[in-house]
């Protein structure tokens, strides 16, 4: 499973800290040898000032350098300790809110020193009173990824979340930051998505994956992905199939829709990136190769299941994928050999039976389905429309729709009327009813019409 | 004695007295002295090469007196004359500061006298050729001219203080006498012949019998000194002229004291005669090579300046120039006056060309080699007289600042270069053509000097351009070229962009190139170097890299606004860049990219390969500007084999389409034009003969593969000879014949199934030769996305149609549902559009009555925007794969004809 490995793709769009999870999955799910694991995690953390935990991976790296952590951790205490001692008048400008942020560099350094000793949770509640206080908006920006990241790591997904939005609208209205350039703005729309990977996949069930798509398919971080990341193309292709099933929000389009754009996205970025996640669509909806799709489908389990972010929806994201499997099959096929579905599902021949009947039993399938066991076979009967259905189906809603129109038109009308009469009125005061009259000339027009 | 350059300069004097004499009356001396040149250019144009031997006169002395004694000597005193009169002129332009006025005249009139003692020379030689032959019309009107030169030569030698000695010259004097005797004896013999002459004749022998009579009156005195001894007369003569020889010295003194006065004048009336050889080692000593480069400045642009004139003594001061300051400056001078050659010209000759090119690899290598000495834009003030070296000033070297510009020359330079090539016909002059573009390599290796030395200068504006033309000349080249040119280039250039010490390939030579580029801050230089990037992805098949590239770059938003050479330029890259998605088996997208292109008939003229021929007839000066735009022949794309891709790419898309749509009207809609016209053209023959051209073996192929015959489509196909073009012909043939397996199953189903109850998936496979598997999963698709109604039988393999036939009333009523829908749906937005005014009238008429009829009109404008917008994005719905990605590129396609079409229109 190496190759598919991504970590050293994400690792350079992430924060320090962020990849240090990361880093730790890969040595839980031992895909590489733990020796370069332990010197990875130690080379990552050499520049923090985390120094008790540096020291612990610097033991399991057993790498040649010496280093004197004691003194290092005096070092960093003694900076901690005088950085707080400068940080305490904020201290207490923010427990005084009367008070104005003039000493905003103070925060500043509090900032990453707290970051540095990584008590996450303080600091998140520190730059939350320097972003209220901060004028400054560049720093603010900076402290608005600073919070980001320490909500990651305490694991505050739902604040997480709002500050994923807020960095979102800072960075695609760039009024005046450094945003402005198209490189900076693009930089940090990788980072941005990077980073909300953590979120999105640690928040509710539903919610996060719904939350992924909307984001990642906004035309423009599809085109940031497209430029600069398509590694996170799997992500969005997981998050698509997975919620394929899951109950849609009001008011946001189908499911299918994501599958078919994505599919387009996947087959138009294949000379960049693929992998079996994103081949799995492309076997499925652009070849229409089942037993492929089913090939693959085995391999993307794997990947699914040592991925960091993914790792916890491996059956779900099964589960969905078969479902997508037997969906196509079904609309294919007039005639299924049982066992042969059951290979392609990678199920057993009892599986597949109670599988089929599932699917059967769930109407949306919108197909007439029956199971022989004799011939252990599944027939499919389509009704297929005849002319005057087809007619029917183009006529249908025809006069309804005339009627909204009309409706339309009437009420509009009544507006005119109505509004006829106030603006009759002020023409008398104001002395200029010309447009007025002209207004109600076209009303009654159309009042005609309607009629 | 060379008979044609005899030839030659009789014509000219001829011509000179004749056509010219207009001009002569006009101008006075100066016409006259344009008159000699004129008959110089011809003389030399007689020459086998006029270049081989004006450099043979250049570079050496003894070459000259070796051509002289080929010729006459007349010959040779002319040409030394000349020389003689350069060299006059330019001293006195030196020296004429302070009586500027009187100065200039007598620079006229004395360089005129020498002229015109050559002309005289010409005629007097002509007389004695005359009277042998008995000519004596001839004879009369030389003669004529001979006294007509006697009188101004003595009305302008008396002004001066040569003594009454020099002042008839004793050929004159010999030629009265010896025409006397010639005319005597000639009338001598007339009587006592039988034959008489011819009337004409013997009218002019009288005629000149008279005037011999009168002007030996004339000239009384002088005559009776000159019998009696003709070679005291001579020696008398020669030393009154002569004068001035051994004031060389002195005289160069004064003049660069700028005291010219009396004296100076004098001297140098008397220069012509004696200056001979000595004349050139007096200006073009390394003393002397800044005066005479200012004087050469004063002159240029004037109107009589010779600038082949001009070249030869620059050329002759870089010999002799020493110092690096020296040859930095006539450098300067004679590149440009190199370039300036010809302007009436098309282009300059090759060999000048190449000379010049040399001279600026010279130049550049100076500068290379001297760091101390830059030439810049923009430079403190100097005396351009002075010799000046680097100093130390303070500890620190100065350098040595020249004003110039190498960017300008460069490029000018490469023009010229791109001149000479339109120029040549590639067809007809093929070796010539060649020849003239072996010479890319030592430009090439200029260009990259230049590059490597504005880098050291930090002249960020001239590196960009530099880069640009390096760019230029290795974009549209095959890989194997570029390497040629690179390793050409010395090993030692200090480059910073491309460091000459890593090994690179030409992808990463033009990647290098390129990136330094996008760091300029030209907006106009990015753009082109974006589309030069594309081209050579295109070219190396790397489509999608060029692709992503382009819609990066948002090119085709804004290629409308762009100057005409980068619309050009941008058609080639979007042609590239189909043919390689052609060439990579991405047909729909070679299809759409290539579709706009071959929807106008102008493919030549919007990649500026050919002129506009049809239409709106152009002026002349459009016309001109559009030729100078046209590209060299070795940079053109070949529009055949872009038409056989394209019109390919049709057939593979549009048959299964033309298939599966039922209706006539469909069908218009659905079709590219071009290759639908084609193919109606096809149908309407009764007869079609064997395929001729490309054109004929895709319509016969399209034909075939509606009938089903996939294979006759793929022979006919890969029998098109134009695929030798391509640089993987075997992959493409393969890819094509693949892809008409394919849809030649698609047609098949399209067009059969309703003939069908069932269809055996072996047979299929069997038919079409493909793999069963792929046969699944063609059908397999065309039934998910609703294109074949009918439904895979899993256990029997086979495919059922489920097809139902409708009747004639059942479709006609169809129809009228369909077209109903539609007009509800007309209506729908009607409405919309109506309502959206009219709650935009209700918020507005609160506020203001104006306001509410602005924004109303604007609200429609937006809504017809979106709808246009609609169109162009869905046009050609079904294609959306080949469209490229969803909110990158807003209507490739599109746009890109408006860029074709902006091109056109100017």
């Amino acid at each position: 499973m190496a190759e598919y490995d991504l970590t050293q793709k994400l690792i350079p769009h992430l924060d320090r800290h962020l990849a240090i999870p990361l880093l730790n999955h890969l040595s839980d799910i031992e895909t590489f040898p733990a020796e370069e694991l332990a010197q990875a995690q130690y080379d990552l953390v050499k520049g923090t000032n985390m120094i008790d935990y540096v020291r612990q991976l610097h033991e399991q790296a057993k790498s040649g350098e010496s280093t004197d952590f004691a003194k290092l951790k005096e070092e960093a205490t003694a900076k901690y300790q005088q950085l707080n001692e400068k940080a305490q008048p904020v201290m207490k400008v923010i427990e005084d809110p009367e008070a104005v942020a003039k000493l905003r560099s103070g925060v500043d350094k509090d900032k990453n020193l707290e970051l540095l000793r990584s008590e996450y949770n303080v600091t998140a509640n520190l730059l939350y009173h320097f972003m209220i206080f901060s004028p400054s908006i560049d720093l603010n920006l900076s402290a608005h990824w600073g919070k980001l990241a320490s909500n990651i790591l305490s694991g505050d997904w739902e604040a997480a979340l709002t500050e994923v939005k807020d960095l979102r609208d800072a960075i695609d209205n760039p009024h005046g930051t450094s945003m402005v350039k198209p490189l900076a703005q693009l930089q940090a729309r990788t980072w941005l998505l990077h980073w909300s990977l953590f979120v999105f996949f640690n928040l509710g069930e539903g919610q996060g994956h719904q939350g992924l798509l909307d984001m990642f398919l906004s035309p423009a971080y599809l085109n940031t992905i497209q430029t600069s990341c398509p590694h996170l193309l799997r992500y969005l292709v997981a998050a698509a199939v997975i919620s394929r099933r899951a109950p849609k929000p009001a008011g946001t389009r189908g499911n299918r829709d994501h599958i078919k754009e994505l599919t387009k996205i996947v087959q138009m970025e294949e000379y960049q990136y693929s992998d079996p996640i994103t081949g799995f669509l492309k076997d499925l909806f652009a070849d229409f190769d089942l037993d492929q799709a089913q090939q693959r489908l085995s391999v993307a389990e794997n990947v699914v299941k040592s991925d960091f972010f993914l790792s916890g929806f491996a059956d779900e994201f099964v589960e969905n994928a078969r479902w997508l499997i037997s969906e196509v099959y079904c609309r294919i096929h007039r005639r299924i050999d049982i066992g042969q579905l059951s290979k392609t599902l990678n199920l057993s021949n009892e599986e597949g039976e109670k599988w089929i009947v599932n699917l059967i039993r769930d109407s949306r399938m919108g197909v007439e389905a029956k199971i022989d066991l004799k011939e252990n076979m599944l027939h499919i009967t389509r009704p297929h429309a005849t002319p005057t259905a087809t007619l029917i189906e183009t006529t249908r809603g025809l006069a309804f729709r005339s009627q909204a129109i009309q409706f339309a038109m009437q009420s509009s009308a009544g507006d005119s009327r109505g509004e006829r009469g106030e603006r009759g009125e002020r023409g008398e005061r104001g002395g200029r009813g010309g447009r007025g009259g002209r207004g109600r000339g076209g009303a009654l027009a159309r009042e005609e019409v309607a009629a | 004695m060379s008979f044609f350059a005899k030839l030659g300069s009789d014509d000219s004097s001829s011509s000179s007295s004749g056509s010219d004499s207009e001009e002569s009356i006009l101008s006075g001396d100066e016409g006259l002295e344009q008159d000699k040149k004129l008959a110089a250019k011809t003389k030399t144009k007689n020459k086998a090469s006029m270049f081989l031997r004006s450099d043979a006169e250049d570079s050496d002395e003894d070459d000259s007196d070796e051509d002289s004694d080929e010729d006459d000597d007349e010959e040779l005193s002319d040409s030394e004359d000349e020389r003689a009169a350069r060299g006059n002129k330019f001293l006195m332009g030196a020296d004429s500061t302070d009586e500027e006025e009187e100065e200039e005249d007598k620079t006229v009139v004395l360089s005129a006298k020498d002229k015109r003692f050559a002309e005289m020379e010409a005629a007097i030689h002509n007389i004695t050729n005359a009277t042998r032959n008995n000519d004596w019309v001839l004879a009369s009107t030389e003669l004529d001219k001979v006294f007509r030169f006697i009188q101004r030569h003595q009305v302008t030698v008396v002004a001066t203080t040569v003594s009454a000695a020099g002042h008839i010259p004793p050929r004159f004097l010999e030629i009265l006498v010896s025409l006397e005797k010639d005319v005597n004896e000639t009338i001598l013999s007339e009587k006592s012949a039988k034959k008489k002459m011819a009337p004409a004749k013997a009218k002019a022998l009288n005629g000149l019998k008279q005037t011999l009579k009168k002007k030996q009156k004339e000239f009384e005195n002088v005559l009776k000194s000159y019998i009696e001894d003709s070679e005291a007369y001579t020696k008398a003569y020669e030393q009154a002229n002569a004068i001035q020889a051994p004031k060389k010295q002195p005289k160069k003194v004064q003049v660069a004291d700028g005291d010219a006065g009396a004296e100076g004048a004098e001297d140098q009336n008397e220069d012509f005669m004696t200056i001979g050889k000595g004349g050139k080692a007096l200006n073009l000593t390394p003393e002397g090579v800044f005066k005479t480069l200012r004087e050469i400045f004063e002159q240029r642009g004037r109107k009589n300046t010779d600038r082949a004139e001009t070249i030869k003594i620059l050329s002759k001061l870089l010999e002799v120039s020493e110092t690096t300051y020296q040859k930095l400056r006539v450098l300067l001078a004679l590149v440009p006056a190199r370039l300036d050659y010809s302007q009436n010209l098309a282009h300059i000759p090759h060999e000048s060309w190449v000379l010049g090119l040399n001279e600026l690899h010279q130049l550049v290598t100076l500068l290379l080699d001297n760091p101390d000495y830059v030439v810049q834009e923009t430079v403190g003030e100097y005396d351009d007289l002075v010799e000046r070296e680097p100093q130390t000033v303070n500890g620190k070297k100065e350098r040595v600042a020249v004003a110039g510009s190498l960017i300008s020359l460069l490029e000018s330079l490469d023009n010229e270069f791109t001149k000479t090539l339109q120029h040549t016909d590639a067809h007809e002059k093929g070796s010539d053509y060649i020849e003239r573009l072996r010479q890319e390599a030592p430009l090439y290796t200029l260009v990259a000097k230049a590059q490597s030395l504005f880098e050291r200068e930090a002249a960020t504006d001239s590196t960009a351009r530099a880069v640009m033309r390096r760019l230029e000349h290795v974009y549209a080249k095959p890989n194997i070229i570029i390497d040629h040119f690179e390793s050409k280039i010395p090993s030692g250039l200090k480059s910073k962009i491309v460091p000459t010490e890593t090994k690179r390939n030409a992808d990463e030579l033009i990647h290098d190139l390129c990136v330094y580029i996008y760091g300029s801050d030209a907006p106009v230089l990015r753009a082109r170097a974006i589309l030069f990037h594309i081209f050579n992805h295109a070219t190396h098949g790397r489509y999608h890299q060029a692709r992503d590239l382009l819609l990066m770059s948002h090119l085709q938003d804004t290629i409308q606004h762009a100057d005409v050479t980068t619309q050009i330029l941008y058609n080639r890259a979007i042609m590239q860049l189909g043919l390689s998605a052609f060439k990579r088996g991405f047909i729909q997208e070679c299809q759409t990219i290539l579709g706009e292109m071959f929807g106008t008939q102008r493919q030549k003229e919007l990649l500026a390969q050919s002129v506009q021929r049809y239409q709106q007839q152009l002026t002349p000066e459009q016309e001109l500007i559009e030729k100078r735009r046209l590209l060299p022949f070795h940079m053109h794309l070949n529009v055949e084999l872009l038409e056989a891709a394209y019109l390919t790419s049709c057939m593979l898309i549009e048959i299964p389409l033309l298939a599966s749509v039922e209706t006539e009207e469909q069908k218009r809609k659905v079709t590219s034009k071009v290759f639908k016209r084609f193919l109606d053209l096809a149908d309407r023959q009764s007869f079609m003969g064997p395929p001729e051209n490309t054109r004929d073996h895709i319509i016969k192929a399209s034909k075939s593969l509606q009938s089903g015959d996939w294979e006759k489509a793929r022979d006919l196909i890969c029998s098109i000879k134009i695929w030798s073009l391509l640089d993987n012909v075997d992959d493409v043939k393969a890819i094509l014949s693949k892809k008409i397996q394919e849809e030649g199953l698609r047609t098949y189903l399209f067009t059969y199934s309703s003939y069908y109850q069932s269809l055996s998936l072996e047979h299929l496979s069997k038919t079409f030769d493909l793999p069963q598997s792929l046969v699944n999963s063609i059908i397999s698709k065309m039934i998910y996305n609703d294109e074949l109604t009918a439904s895979l039988d899993q256990i029997d393999k086979v495919v059922i149609f489920h097809k139902i036939d409708q009747t004639e009333v059942q479709k006609l009523s169809q129809l009228l549902a369909e077209r109903t829908a539609n007009l509800l749906d007309q209506n729908e937005k009607i409405l919309d559009l109506k309502l959206g005014q009219n709650q935009n009238q209700q918020q507005d008429g609160q506020r203001s009555n104006n306001a509410q009829t602005t924004d109303g009109g604007n609200n429609k404008q937006e809504r017809r925007g979106g709808n246009n917008n609609n169109r162009g994005g869905s046009y050609r719905g079904r294609g959306g794969g080949g469209r490229g990605r969803g909110g990158f590129n807003a209507g490739l396609g599109s746009t890109m004809g408006s860029g074709n079409r902006r091109v056109a229109a100017q």
